[in-house]
């Protein structure tokens, strides 16, 4: 697989933040909006403070960089502002809850959640209090988002099984699993499992996943959940955690018997080998060969490998037909996973119809 | 070098091929557009403003091109991008020269070293007016007429308050007026120069006034903040000219702000800020000419009328 | 755009709701205690004393408060206070009937339960 770190100044400067002190301006100017693009800009911001050279930038760079770490300050008060509602709305259940991504990044101060643009609040509670938590939610004033009964049987029946809920007054939506990946998925990794494996945060009835289920789960969501449409920032994710985690002794060599065991494999195969190849992201050889027996056939590996570079990055110009196609597939790939065929292709037509017929807004 | 030192057909070359770096006031955007009816109406109304020298960073890079090719001229749409992504829906190729300065105010968006604000303002002897409102309130028109009589241009549409030094900044691009609004104008000053009106937009027509060549000049100073008057056209209404109560006008500001929010508590210092240095009132009026005059009045009054404002509060 | 500025009192008739929403039955004791929630510090700033502005640093949300809700708030904020002795404490210094007082004082602490600015203090 050909190695793009060095040819795209992207790349460069996440590997190397140091880097950026050697970007002339012609590639500052073009690396700018790419980096916003896939929502990066801040990281770099963040690097560039925490590497002592961010005053030596050019003056116009600063300012943008400046820009987008007001930006990303917003979305992390945010996210601990809607962690602690969540935890006041729940406080009175006895259900523990699952912070994901981003903001269980954030929760438990990891290095991930550096520079970091949060949407949707993620969280995970056991099945059985699916019901006591959503009304605890919509009592303290969150409410469904999508009121249409095909929508609702999409989301309680078909995928995550409560449709996001938005609050009234701050306008912020949480997300309530059950699962890390929807039940029609063909990839079910045990909810008890991961439970099992949890790791309280503090004295409160927050957790996050164990390092292991953490990149697994940011695996599964890069790789199979979803589209991979600029999604370069979700594999900085899954570097910073790889990295994070692999000071701890019993990481590495759990990674793939954990991967197994939670039929995780094939994400991870991919999630290793596009870190090193796209963020030169270091690993043990051992570790690498092993994810490898989840691989697809070699053509799927591939295809991948010339699908995932073109999506994951934005490209610097307007003209890159191919990332369209590389996205297009890539967004059939990810309803593909999702769910059956036979359930596949009237939700998808009906989406099409949704988009096309007048009056929608 | 400005625009208008290059002949019109350079400047179109330009602009359809490596495109044109032009600033204004604290940004420099380099526009692109292959459509020949642009050229023109750029090269007049941005006639004063500097061409930014090849090598330095733009802030922005922004392209109105044509959607659609195969549908008649008439039903043809046009898009802005902003960094090679749409901003924003496309709209009919006849509203290009609005599109673009649509697109332009919403480049300024994500600029949070300032304090946005949905304002137009202007400035005399150093000291900014601010007039805040929603699209629509009237403060286009009024900016308009002040600047026709003498105010310096410091924006029609966004105000920009500098967090650190709390001075208010220039754009002095050119002013958009809808419908009635042109008119106005037009009769306050018939010398006045316009680009070709877009007419049926979804806010009417619109057209773009040629900011004075003073305030584009100028548009490196900045001024400090002296008053804040929200201004409300109600037709036939003799002239109101009320003082606010600085928590009121906080609020409105704070609603009227693109990114207070966003700012957190940087944004509320620099509000709180903003406000303690300001008169802040409400103006009500129907005609042009008596709102001109009782805005002069004020500004000419600075020292006379900070005195009688805090007691008036 | 998140929805961060919020005027209060709100419209008449949405205290009452709001306080029963929050208050489930099991709260309705007058001794409870009312604290800032943790981790929310406030800026306040007003220039004359009908309204107040503060600035939650937690949220990052913006609250215009009447005086009364104010006064209530500042209470709160110095130490954990129970809302009996708020109204006791507004009743004696404003010459004002504690028992219409001490429901004006629940209704405005549920309101601030909903908007992040206070909470009852659990054990």
């Amino acid at each position: 697989m050909r190695q793009l770190c060095d040819a795209d100044p992207l790349l460069r400067v996440l590997i190397r933040p140091a880097a950026m002190i050697e970007l002339t301006e012609p590639e500052w100017e073009a690396l700018l909006p790419r980096a916003r693009a896939c929502h990066l800009l801040a990281r770099l911001t963040v690097e560039a403070r925490a590497g002592g050279f961010a005053g030596k930038l050019p003056a116009r760079v600063q300012d943008h960089l400046a820009a987008a770490s007001t930006v990303a300050a917003h979305h992390e008060r945010t996210v601990r502002w809607e962690i602690n509602r969540i935890q006041r709305a729940l406080q009175h259940l006895d259900s523990p809850i699952m912070l994901l991504k981003g903001a269980a990044y954030l929760a438990a101060g990891l290095p991930a959640a550096r520079g970091r643009l949060v949407g949707d609040i993620d969280i995970m509670v056991p099945r059985n209090a699916l019901e006591t938590v959503e009304r605890a939610l919509e009592s303290a004033g969150w409410q469904p988002t999508t009121f249409a009964p095909y929508d609702q049987r999409y989301y309680r029946t078909w995928m995550h099984e409560l449709p996001p809920l938005r609050h009234r007054d701050r306008d912020t939506v949480v997300d309530v699993h059950h699962a890390i990946l929807p039940p029609t998925s063909r990839l079910k990794p045990d909810p008890g499992e991961l439970w099992a494996a949890a790791r309280p945060l503090g004295g409160s009835r927050l957790h996050v996943l164990a390092p292991t289920d953490m990149v697994l789960h940011a695996a599964a969501h890069l790789f199979h959940d979803g589209d991979l449409h600029r999604s370069l920032r979700d594999l900085v994710d899954i570097r910073d955690l790889l990295i994070c985690f692999a000071g701890q002794s019993h990481f590495w060599p759990s990674l793939v018997p954990r991967a197994a065991a939670l039929h995780l494999g094939r994400p991870l195969f991919y999630a290793l080998r596009h870190c090193c190849c796209l963020l030169g992201t270091p690993m043990p050889e051992v570790v690498a060969s092993a994810a490898a027996r989840f691989a697809p056939p070699s053509p799927i590996v591939r295809a991948m490998d010339w699908l995932v570079p073109n999506a994951l990055i934005p490209g610097s110009s307007d003209a890159a037909a191919h990332r369209n196609v590389a996205g297009v597939l890539l967004y059939v790939r990810s309803h593909w996973l999702r769910m059956p065929p036979w359930l596949l292709v009237p939700h998808l037509a009906r989406q099409a119809l949704l988009r096309t017929s007048p009056g929608r807004d | 070098m400005n625009v208008g030192d290059l002949s019109l057909g350079l400047f179109a070359a330009q602009l359809a091929a490596r495109g044109v770096a032009i600033r204004w006031g604290p940004f420099v955007s380099r526009i692109v557009s292959g459509l020949p009816e642009l050229a023109p109406p750029l090269h007049l109304l941005y006639a004063d403003f500097p061409l930014e020298p090849p090598g330095g960073i733009c802030d922005f890079h922004v392209r109105v091109r044509p959607r659609s090719r195969s549908v008649p001229w008439s039903e043809r749409r046009v898009e802005f991008l902003l960094d090679h992504a749409p901003a924003f829906p496309p709209f009919s190729r006849k509203f290009a020269l609005a599109v673009l300065e649509w697109g332009l105010n919403w480049c300024v968006y994500g600029s949070h070293r300032f304090l946005l604000i949905h304002a137009a303002a202007v400035e005399r002897d150093g000291r900014a007016l601010l007039l805040p409102g929603r699209p629509g309130a009237g403060k286009s028109t009024l900016c308009a007429a002040l600047v026709i009589a003498g105010w310096r241009l410091l924006s029609d549409e966004l105000a920009l308050v500098e967090l650190q030094e709390g001075r208010v900044r220039a754009i002095a691009r050119p002013i958009s007026l809808k419908n009635d609004s042109i008119d106005i104008i037009r009769d306050l000053a018939p010398d006045t120069v316009f680009g070709p009106p877009a007419v049926d937009t979804h806010k009417g027509t619109v057209a773009h006034m040629k900011p004075p060549s003073p305030s584009v000049r100028r548009a490196g100073e900045t001024a400090v903040p002296d008053c804040i008057v929200m201004p409300r056209f109600v037709g036939g209404e003799a002239l109101q000219l009320d003082p606010v109560s600085k928590a009121n006008a906080f609020w409105a500001i704070a609603d009227s702000s693109l990114n207070y929010e966003i700012l957190g508590e940087a944004g509320f210092t620099a509000l709180v800020r903003l406000i303690d240095e300001c008169r802040c009132y409400a103006l009500t009026h129907s005609d042009i000419n008596e709102a001109v005059a009782a805005l002069d009045q004020l500004s000419r009054e600075a020292e006379v009328s900070k005195e009688r404002y805090a007691a008036a509060v | 755009m998140t929805v961060v500025l919020t005027r209060e009192p709100p419209p008449p008739g949405s205290l009452q709701l709001s306080a029963n929403a929050m208050i489930k039955g099991e709260l309705r004791r007058t001794a409870e205690v009312w604290r800032l929630p943790v981790g929310v510090s406030l800026l306040w700033r007003s220039w004359d004393e009908s309204e107040v502005i503060v600035f939650n640093r937690a949220s990052g949300q913006t609250h215009l408060l009447d005086a009364f809700s104010a006064a209530v708030l500042r209470r709160i904020e110095a130490a954990p206070v129970a809302a009996s002795d708020v109204a006791r404490f507004f009743a004696t210094g404003f010459e004002l009937d504690e028992r219409v007082l001490i429901d004006r004082v629940k209704g405005v602490c549920a309101r601030f339960d909903q908007l992040g600015l206070a909470e009852p203090d659990r054990p």
